[in-house]
């Protein structure tokens, strides 16, 4: 499932430009949306980036961060997708989920995966996530990953590269779309020259999804959304699905269960509810057969969910795929389900429960990124060439007395795009993409774009949204080609060799490639982790 | 809609209204403490503290009352603690209110959280913090739909103004001070300029007639049993179910003193006891018929 | 020994200090059709009466569940069943070290093999670590099983009303007294600690030379089984051949995925109404 990391490990490698090749001249790609930014210019953009904050602060789009509300930073600067690059990301992100739907039907059912050997069965029943109490249910239509949102990474080549799947709650769709108004609001010169793929359905397509997913005897069905409540850092992004599906947002104590049929407390009395899009995780869920003590969930809920009188969406216990000790293993999933080869390759990643490939880690510890399986937010993780002594010679000892609870990939540089920084200046920063999927049982829609996320501090080591991460509207442009198209000559009267907006170059150096996987690593294991676990919430 | 959130406007109208009516309860009898030395400073704290439900813990200055009062965050009596639960609530329905709405409320809290001057001018800071519920009462008023949750907002309101009507009435301002408390217990309900108009002579009877049975004042209790009535109804029209247990309580009280003949003074203190039990009832009914059992429930094995 | 034909009636509940409002319980007592046992009828009552869901759990056990939503001070539960057990099974020689301890059983049976809440790994305990040794000397998987389960009777002594449904293995080992659940914990813990898939099985217990016809007080029961190139029972806390008498009714990695009745709800403390189980020969 791994190879060995070339030497050229050694050496850092220069990130993928997504505007400038590495021989310093423009891609013609960003030309339009550049030139913009140029005569708007950097004082110019320092007024729009006043006008975004004013706008986002007005709208209220904000994130929860310890007790205060805070805007997340958008950059200005819109994230260019070619059409081509886009059908590759498409295919690949639905094939990927068919894949892992398979997967999940199966060690739900009737195992065949683990019977054939394809994976340890050790690897699937020692999953924190994986829940003995979810086997055996059914769904109406045999989705179990209603949304989901894949993280992916561009590679020192520019090949997109899946970081890790997210198939619990993935959050941050509202951004996206809010990303897109804002830039319309305060930017709308950039649209000009681009025909933008809209991204405003998503709301009307997961509607459409949850409905897909509803019992079949019920002809129009009550859908839901939970949310852990307004402490929850991702409570925002509840309140805007819920406003946008026009569906009630309801907290556990608004809901109980009788008789396997699940109500709704209303002023009118009982209402069933029959598609629960749950913001809560698991763990939670359920006080009679997951944690006791939650007071967040509904008693009876998985019973009912069994008996198929409700349907929980994405479905109770889908983190045993989104495990990372089980992400090596994706590409053979792929190959085992679907009979063909993966569009999206993995990063390489080495089983640590395998001797060789365990004993390889220990000798380049330096060289890897450790990672703790089960857990995200950045808990745990050990970034090899950033790591002190000390916290080498920790991992080491961790991973040898508990190989399943980690993984390591060798380091890899994320690419770089065009960013607004301080003074209005343009600069390189490095970017990732959750493309967010949709599931209705016939179809998968991808979102056009998804959410960028952007390290903004240059030369800092942390990106995650609460310590000055930013994201990026991300657009998919329908330009009726393929892949990047070579530089053309006559953008600009200074010829396409000349670094541009000037200057743009001279920060490129400054960061080494570990330090800005470690932001980014960081960003991505925030996404999926329960950062309230008190609340037991799931957090943007 | 979800019981949660009509629980939730019907306590923001309870909060609103109860930290409205305490600080003007606090501004008036503060100033009758401090103008009319006749009645000791320890009786005068201790009657009003009584009347809120508030432990007397040997409050003896005027200083000390509007302390006690504005109180803190953690007591719902309070007029802080008040303002504190309004916007808790506020908060859980953010959503469905206009962001003016919240914008207003929060203000007053933060104004009550950062701590008003009291200790300069009591009566300067009590009628600020007055004026930013006013703002409140009056954002509410023309932003919000009269829909369900208007209604639900409105029932708190009034169920609570006629509880505190009657706290007011509990204090016999009259009695303790003869000359200035009728004046201080209209002023106190906002009805002195009101029950001038309409051309009486003020005597502690009067007075206390007009807050109970007035047809036109907005806090005398029987137009306040109306407007419930009235909500209830609006709810009903609405589709909130199982209501007529509810109706019939907040409906025999408006009847009662709408079709009161002119009583003793006796029959009004009978009165106040009366539409008190009532609206205490009322509440116990809105709770039962519309958010019973959403709370939060403990899990055993 | 001949197959039996038995009926049985087991009897619990719960007594609520205070009065519940709700109430969500599972039930596992209906016997397996499984390996010559084969399950005849089976009857379910709960009082205060509701509806009630059956699915089969992970492990293979039928599930009973049923929530009460009206007030109650008191929850009953009687399930009745009537069921063959098969023969005592011809002794069969069992599998040897090298197939049980082959990668690919290993990963088969691995959550048979790990350590749970209730069963530790012996083989880290220096109390035991000892006996997971010599269990490892013995010629064969099947010569280790019954040397376990000497150890474990001749360390454990059987006495009700010790330990209880949380004692782990080796809180029992420490104690040196307990009951079925506590023998089997106990032999699980050598057996795993030794490399051997064991899983924990319940049931009931018929006495030893019933009568036909008459009714006699049983027992919920708790026994092991292990795994070397084919299921083998042992009963531990009789060291008597798992036969006609015994029930099965789930099966598991402890006492945590088999308990017979389990539930929340919601209000004040709750106690036992105790067991009750009565078999009868048909």
């Amino acid at each position: 499932m791994t190879t060995a990391p070339a030497d050229a490990a050694n050496a850092p490698v220069a990130p993928f430009d997504e505007m400038i090749t590495p021989d310093g001249t423009p891609r013609a790609t960003h030309a339009a949306v550049m030139d913009t930014l140029t005569s708007i210019g950097a004082s110019g953009l320092e007024v729009r980036a006043r006008q975004r904050d004013a706008y986002l602060d007005r709208h209220g789009i904000t994130f929860t961060l310890g007790e205060r509300e805070r805007p997340l930073p958008m950059d200005l600067v819109p994230r260019l997708l070619m059409s081509g690059e886009w059908q590759r990301i498409e295919a690949g992100v639905i094939q990927r989920l068919r894949a892992l739907e398979a997967f999940l039907a199966d060690v739900y059912g009737p195992g065949r995966v683990l019977a054939d050997g394809l994976i340890p069965r050790s690897l699937v029943t020692s999953s924190t996530h994986f829940h003995r109490e979810a086997w055996g249910i059914s769904t109406p239509n045999d989705v179990r990953i209603h949304v989901s949102g894949i993280d992916l990474i561009r590679d020192e080549a520019g090949e997109f590269r899946v970081l890790e799947d997210n198939l619990r709650n993935p959050s941050g769709v509202s951004y996206v779309l809010e990303n897109r108004r804002t830039l319309a609001h305060v930017l709308p010169e950039v649209f000009a020259a681009h025909r933008v793929r809209p991204v405003n359905e998503y709301p009307e397509r997961l509607l459409d999804a949850l409905k897909a997913a509803a019992p079949p005897e019920v002809s129009r069905p009550t859908v839901v959304v939970l949310t852990p409540g307004v402490h929850n850092s991702a409570h925002y992004e509840h309140t805007f699905l819920a406003r946008h599906m026009g569906v009630e947002l309801v907290e556990g104590r608004d809901l109980y269960c009788r008789d396997n049929t699940v109500y709704m407390r209303t002023t009118s009395g009982p209402e069933p509810v029959h598609v629960i899009y749950r913001r809560i995780d698991d763990d939670f869920l359920d006080p009679v057969h997951l944690r006791p003590d939650s007071v967040l969930g509904i008693p009876g809920v998985i019973n009912a969910a069994r008996a198929g009188r409700v349907t929980v969406a994405n479905a109770i216990g889908n983190g045993v795929a989104d495990d990372k000790a089980i992400y090596p293993y994706v590409p053979k999933l792929i190959r085992y389900y679907l009979g063909e080869e993966p569009i999206l390759p993995n990063v390489d990643t080495f089983d640590l429960t395998d001797p060789d490939q365990r004993k390889h880690v220990l000798a380049h510890l330096d060289r890897m990124v450790v990672k703790p399986s089960d857990a995200s937010g950045g808990y745990g993780l050990v970034m090899g060439p950033s790591a002190t002594d000390e916290e080498l010679a920790q991992a080491a000892r961790d991973v040898i007395s508990s190989p399943r609870n980690y993984i390591a990939q060798p380091v890899v540089t994320f690419s770089t795009c065009p960013t607004v920084v301080e003074d209005g200046r343009i600069a390189p920063r490095h970017v990732d993409l959750r493309p967010f999927a949709v599931n209705d049982g016939r179809n998968v829609y991808v979102l056009p774009g998804g959410l960028s996320r952007v390290a903004l501090p240059e030369g800092s080591l942390v990106v995650n949204s609460s310590q000055g991460g930013g994201s990026k509207d991300t657009w998919v442009i329908d330009d009726g080609v393929g892949d990047e198209r070579p530089a053309v000559e006559d953008w600009s009267d200074d010829g396409a060799t000349v670094p541009w907006p000037p200057g743009y170059n001279a920060t490129r150096r400054d960061n080494s490639p570990s330090a800005h996987d470690d932001r980014i690593l960081q960003q991505e294991r925030q996404q999926q982790q329960a950062g309230d676990r008190a609340a037991g919430g799931t957090p943007c | 809609m979800l019981s949660r959130i009509a629980e939730s406007f019907y306590w923001l109208g309870r909060y609103i209204e109860r930290a409205e009516a305490t600080v003007r309860l606090l501004a008036e009898h503060h100033q009758l403490l401090v103008e009319d030395q006749s009645v000791p400073h320890a009786t005068g704290c201790a009657v009003l503290l009584e009347a809120l439900s508030m432990p007397d813990t040997g409050v003896d200055t005027p200083h000390e009352l509007v302390r006690v009062l504005v109180g803190s965050e953690i007591d719902p009596s309070t007029i802080a603690g008040a303002v504190s639960a309004a916007r808790s609530n506020a908060r859980a329905i953010r959503e469905s209110l206009s962001q003016d709405t919240f914008e207003a409320l929060n203000s007053a809290h933060l104004a009550l959280s950062r701590g008003i001057a009291f200790a300069a001018s009591p009566g300067v800071a009590l009628h600020n913090v007055l004026e930013r519920l006013l703002v409140v009462n009056g954002v509410v008023d023309w932003t919000m739909p009269r829909d369900e949750a208007y209604h639900f907002m409105v029932l708190g309101r009034e169920l609570e103004r006629i509880d505190m009507v009657g706290r007011l009435l509990s204090i016999r301002h009259d009695l303790l001070w003869p000359s200035s408390g009728p004046a201080a217990t209209l002023r106190a309900a906002g009805g002195l300029s009101p029950f001038l108009r309409s051309g009486m002579a003020i005597t502690g009877a009067d007075a206390r007639r007009f807050l109970v049975l007035d047809t036109t004042f907005p806090r005398s209790m029987r137009v306040c049993a109306a407007d419930a009535e009235e909500a209830v109804r609006g709810l009903q029209r609405r589709g909130a179910s199982d209501s007529s247990l509810l109706l019939r309580e907040v409906g025999m009280l408006r009847s009662e003193l709408e079709y009161a003949r002119t009583p003793t003074a006796r029959e009004i203190e009978q009165f106040v006891d009366e539409a008190r039990g009532a609206a205490q009832r009322a509440g116990d009914e809105v709770n039962r018929a519309f958010f019973r059992q959403h709370g939060t429930v403990v899990w055993s094995h | 020994m001949a197959g039996r034909r038995l009926r049985i009636t087991h009897r619990t509940g719960y007594r609520y200090a205070e009065v519940v409002e709700a109430s969500f319980n599972e039930v596992r007592m209906t016997p397996m059709s499984a390996e010559g046992q084969l399950l005849l009828s089976h009857t379910l009552d709960v009082l205060p009466a509701a509806p009630i869901q059956s699915y089969t759990d992970y492990w293979g056990a039928h599930v009973e569940a049923f929530d009460v939503h009206v007030p109650h001070r008191m929850l009953e539960i009687v399930a009745i069943s009537t069921v063959d057990t098969p023969p005592l099974p011809p002794y069969r020689a069992g599998g040897s070290w090298l197939q049980v301890h082959d990668p690919v059983v290993q990963d088969r049976f691995v959550e048979l093999l790990r350590s749970t809440t209730y069963v530790d790994d012996a083989a880290q305990d220096p109390d035991r670590a000892w006996i997971v040794e010599r269990m490892r000397e013995e010629k064969d998987p099947e010569s280790a099983a019954h040397l376990a389960t000497y150890e474990v009777r001749r360390r454990i002594g059987y006495q009700p009303g010790v330990t209880d449904v949380s004692t782990t293995a080796a809180q029992a080992w420490r104690s040196g007294h307990g009951v079925c659940q506590d023998f089997t914990h106990a032999t699980l813990s050598l057996l795993r600690g030794a490399g051997i898939p064991a899983r924990y099985v319940s049931g009931y217990l018929h006495t030893e030379e019933p009568a036909v016809g008459e009714p006699v007080v049983g027992e919920s029961h708790a026994w092991v089984e292990y795994w070397d190139e084919g299921w083998h029972a042992i009963d531990p806390t009789n060291d008597r051949a798992v036969g006609s008498a015994h029930v099965i009714v789930a099966r598991g990695r402890d006492y945590a995925d088999v308990p017979p009745l389990k539930g929340i709800y919601a209000g004040g403390q709750s106690e036992g109404l105790g067991v009750s189980v009565e078999i009868t020969q048909l």
